[in-house]
């Protein structure tokens, strides 16, 4: 055989082999790198990395199921101050919490599931 | 209204006032000795700058420790609005002070209207919305306070009826919007009345912390005062 004729024959081989190999789903599933401090051991709950904050402080949000959770900010008084919408997946959720506007005074962080509580978290601004 | 225990040139009344943050201040506050924190003194107070030329008849402001190591008790005398609903916080004295003065506080909210607030990251805009389930008022209005480093306020989105009037105001760092039917004869229409639409400055991850709600109230038809709650 000439080498022309080798390489256009290899060229079809290769590319019928291929084309005759199964189809594979890959799913490449997210990873979510969590420092040693907002590691969360229970299957749900809400972690600051600090409990005292100046202008803002990460919060991990760990799920045990995905969907639509709430996270409400409430002044010592028990009054909500503001609620967060967040569309969390399984698993755990990295958030940062900007503390720069808010009143310096201690706060509760609430993570809600519905009507639900599934974790809470106080924080002291200073 | 209060007095104006300061002194001064003033009329001797004590009005809210507004500085140019946006904070309201009704603040005739003084601390006074304990055996002047009574009636007679404090209700004669109330004359306190019109009495004896003006001088303050009788009211001790000031006073020098002459001991070392005397201890000297305070009471605090505080004034706020008449339904002490917009003042600093005050002690548990102050209520039997009121009491002790006959100050009707029948005009203290009497109820509570609940408005569901949610906000969330959207196409990179922060969106703050309030919900209203219906609970008939005719007014309310919120103030609050936002991260100006991080938010540009764009708009403001009303869906408050037809005949009411919308209101904003934008303050230092933060913002006052509400609506008002004038008449009271409309009440605010159910549903999403407000929406505040922020564009962001830089990467924001989230909302929680980019704002908080410092101050609501709300109305109803017969004039009732409403404490209005964020949920």
């Amino acid at each position: 055989m000439s080498y022309r004729f080798q390489k256009i024959y290899y060229t079809i081989l290769f590319t019928l082999f291929l084309a005759c190999s199964p189809d594979y789903d890959f799913e490449i599933e997210p990873y979510t790198f969590v420092p040693e401090a907002l590691v969360i051991k229970e299957d749900v709950g809400i972690k600051l990395d600090s409990n005292f904050a100046t202008t803002e402080v990460r919060m991990n949000v760990k799920l045990n199921s995905s969907g639509n959770y709430y996270i409400k900010v409430i002044d010592i008084s028990g009054k909500v101050v503001a609620k967060e919408l967040v569309n969390g997946r399984i698993g755990d959720n990295i958030f940062t919490v900007y503390t720069s506007t808010l009143p310096k005074s201690s706060y509760r962080l609430e993570l809600f599931h519905e009507d639900s509580k599934v974790g809470t978290s106080l924080i002291n601004l200073k | 209204m209060g007095v104006d225990v300061s002194g001064g040139d003033g009329p001797g009344y004590c009005l809210p006032t507004q500085n140019e943050a946006g904070t309201w201040f009704h603040g005739c506050t003084a601390t006074v000795r304990i055996e002047d924190y009574n009636e007679d003194v404090l209700g004669a107070s109330v004359s306190l700058n019109k009495s004896e030329g003006g001088t303050g008849g009788g009211w001790e402001s000031e006073f020098t420790p002459t001991e070392d190591g005397q201890t000297f008790t305070f009471g605090y005398w505080h004034h706020v609005d008449l339904d002490q609903s917009h003042s600093t916080a005050y002690p548990a004295e102050v209520s039997v002070t009121a009491k002790s003065f006959n100050i009707s506080l029948s005009s203290k909210p009497v109820g509570t209207v609940n408005f569901d607030m949610v906000s969330k990251l959207e196409n990179g805009q922060v969106i703050v919305e309030l919900k209203h389930s219906g609970e008939p008022i005719v007014g309310m209005q919120a103030r609050i306070k936002y991260d100006t480093d991080r938010l540009v306020l764009k708009d403001i989105v009303y869906d408050t009826g037809n005949t009411t009037t919308n209101f904003s105001k934008e303050l230092n760092k933060g913002l006052l919007f509400g609506t008002l039917s004038v008449n009271g004869s409309v009440n605010i229409k159910e549903g999403t009345p407000f929406k505040l639409i922020f564009d962001t400055i830089g990467t924001v991850n989230n909302t929680t912390g980019l704002f908080y709600f410092e101050n609501t109230d709300a109305v109803k038809a017969n004039g009732d005062k409403m404490t209005l709650k964020i949920q």
